[in-house]
């Protein structure tokens, strides 16, 4: 029922921006872009890819990252908290270029979707550390407290006791940077990696067709997207009852 | 903190052994590879066709400049803003792109002679009573931001007043509905406009002021330029240059020069 409500209210939603565009004086020839289908294809591959790569880089080290901005050992947690801060601060596009220009080039790598994908997941890996230590703060003392006292060690009280719960809470953020980063990683075009963003770009340059590439770019970005959210508040939901019982023994 | 320290020992490793050559030409004639960039968004200079091939007036030159040194063509795609980065850093050989020789960026990448000349010109609205460029001042006039047109508007037209937009599908779309009289923009672009507004705009070909396309080589680099330029001279002779401006550009009314 919940279902057919939803799928109701999306129809009439995007039918009807779908008849306002047509009420305009606009001329669409969605045919022209149809012929690039294989750029697009592409595209969407190289997005999958890159963002794929990338938020799996992004979580192991934002994994050492969230560890090391919660190290007792100053020097280790100010190290984390210094990536942190650099990383967030600036633009992504201004540390791409110093990726590709500088470092990639000192270090003689010509790769650009291998140098791209490695910046975006060390772009990543600043926000993910955050939502793991968020997520790990979160968790009321108590619970380590009642840990200790049963006799875990530091170590089993975080894995078994804390890190379910946390890892609950963690969940819609690390989404939502799965899905940020899917969008983010259209920033790659500026050092020449063509995902689906570009390719877009470059159907709509070859056919005088901007308009309709990028409304093609939007619906195959929300193809990627919605099924992620929905599989996130499916998951969400799953954890929520097998484990929810126990974090609140 | 010790992970600082390596820092500069890998600075000093990557920095080892590349061959290093006076001129890029040499070094293109030596690898057999003249690896080009460029930006494949500008419609008859450089776009990507439906099978993922860049083709355009500046790929076929660009091609016939390898062939004539005898060396495979390698292209590279960037965003306009990182291809002087690009060359800069011995990414690439050469740009081609639609490059504008600005003086301003003459101070970065050396120029080739101009291998084509972009003229302003106008879209007028028909029941504007414009015959020619003089017709327009006093009237309103529209221009894109950033561009040409919107630097030389107040010098053409002093009396006129002014629209900035910041698409080019708008300024045409406001002269065709008649809120401003006439549009100051490339011929290229003009034309495309006149022809998607047929009915109710036309062009005025007449040239207001020029700008010259060229390509642009590592600064400093005389030796590469100079055999470019000779190879702009031979195809500008033999008829070779021609034949691709009239492919590419032989539509629009006024453009071979």
């Amino acid at each position: 029922m919940q279902f057919v409500s939803r799928l109701a209210i999306t129809v009439a939603v995007f039918g009807s921006f779908a008849l306002a565009l047509a009420a305009t004086d606009y001329d669409f020839d969605f045919g022209a872009i149809w012929e690039y289908r294989g750029q697009f294809y592409k595209g969407i591959g190289i997005t999958l890819f890159c963002t794929a790569c990338a938020y799996g880089l992004g979580l192991a080290i934002g994994i050492l990252v969230a560890l090391a901005r919660m190290s007792r050992t100053m020097p280790i947690r100010h190290l984390g908290d210094l990536y942190v801060e650099v990383i967030r601060g600036t633009p992504f596009l201004a540390q791409l270029f110093i990726a590709y220009f500088g470092i990639a080039t000192i270090f003689k790598i010509d790769n650009k979707l291998a140098v791209g994908t490695v910046a975006l997941g060390l772009f990543a890996a600043a926000y993910i550390g955050e939502i793991i230590r968020a997520g790990i703060e979160s968790i009321d003392r108590g619970q380590i407290e009642a840990g200790r006292s049963l006799g875990l060690t530091r170590t089993r009280t975080m894995v078994h006791i804390v890190f379910p719960q946390a890892f609950k809470r963690m969940i819609p953020p690390l989404t939502g940077e799965l899905i940020a980063l899917t969008k983010e990683s259209s920033l790659l075009f500026a050092i020449g990696v063509i995902e689906l963003t570009a390719a877009g770009k470059q159907a709509g340059a070859d056919t005088y067709r901007t308009f309709e590439a990028f409304l093609v770019v939007a619906a195959f970005y929300l193809l990627i997207t919605i099924p992620l959210s929905l599989l996130a508040r499916r998951l969400e939901r799953v954890l929520g009852t097998t484990q929810g019982a126990g974090a609140h023994l | 903190m010790r992970a600082f320290l390596f820092l500069p020992l890998l600075l000093a490793f990557g920095c080892g052994e590349t061959k290093t050559y006076e001129s890029t030409l040499d070094k293109v004639l030596d690898t057999k590879k003249l690896i080009v960039g460029t930006e494949p968004e500008f419609k008859r200079f450089e776009t990507k066709n439906a099978d993922g091939e860049i083709v355009g007036f500046d790929m076929d030159l660009v091609r016939m400049l390898a062939e004539d040194l005898g060396v495979e063509l390698v292209l590279r795609e960037y965003s306009f803003q990182a291809l002087i980065p690009a060359l800069k850093n011995g990414k690439i050989d050469l740009i081609i792109s639609g490059m504008t020789a600005k003086p301003k960026r003459a101070k970065t990448v050396t120029f080739t002679d101009p291998y084509f000349f972009t003229k302003l010109c106008l879209l007028v609205h028909k029941d504007a009573g414009i015959e020619k460029p003089a017709d327009v001042d006093g009237k309103k006039v529209v221009v894109k931001l950033s561009t040409t047109g919107q630097d030389r508007a107040k010098e053409l037209f002093p009396n006129s007043e002014y629209v900035v937009l910041e698409a080019e599908a708008d300024c045409a779309n406001e002269v065709a509905s008649g809120r401003a009289a006439a549009f100051l923009y490339d011929h290229i672009s003009i034309f495309e406009a006149s022809k998607k507004h047929a009915n109710t705009t036309r062009a005025i070909f007449e040239s207001l002021s020029e700008e010259p396309y060229a390509m642009a080589v590592p600064l400093g680099d005389t030796k590469f330029r100079d055999r470019i330029n000779v190879f702009l001279g031979k195809v500008r002779a033999d008829g070779r240059y021609e034949k691709i401006v009239n492919k590419w550009m032989g539509d629009i009314p006024n453009a071979v020069r």
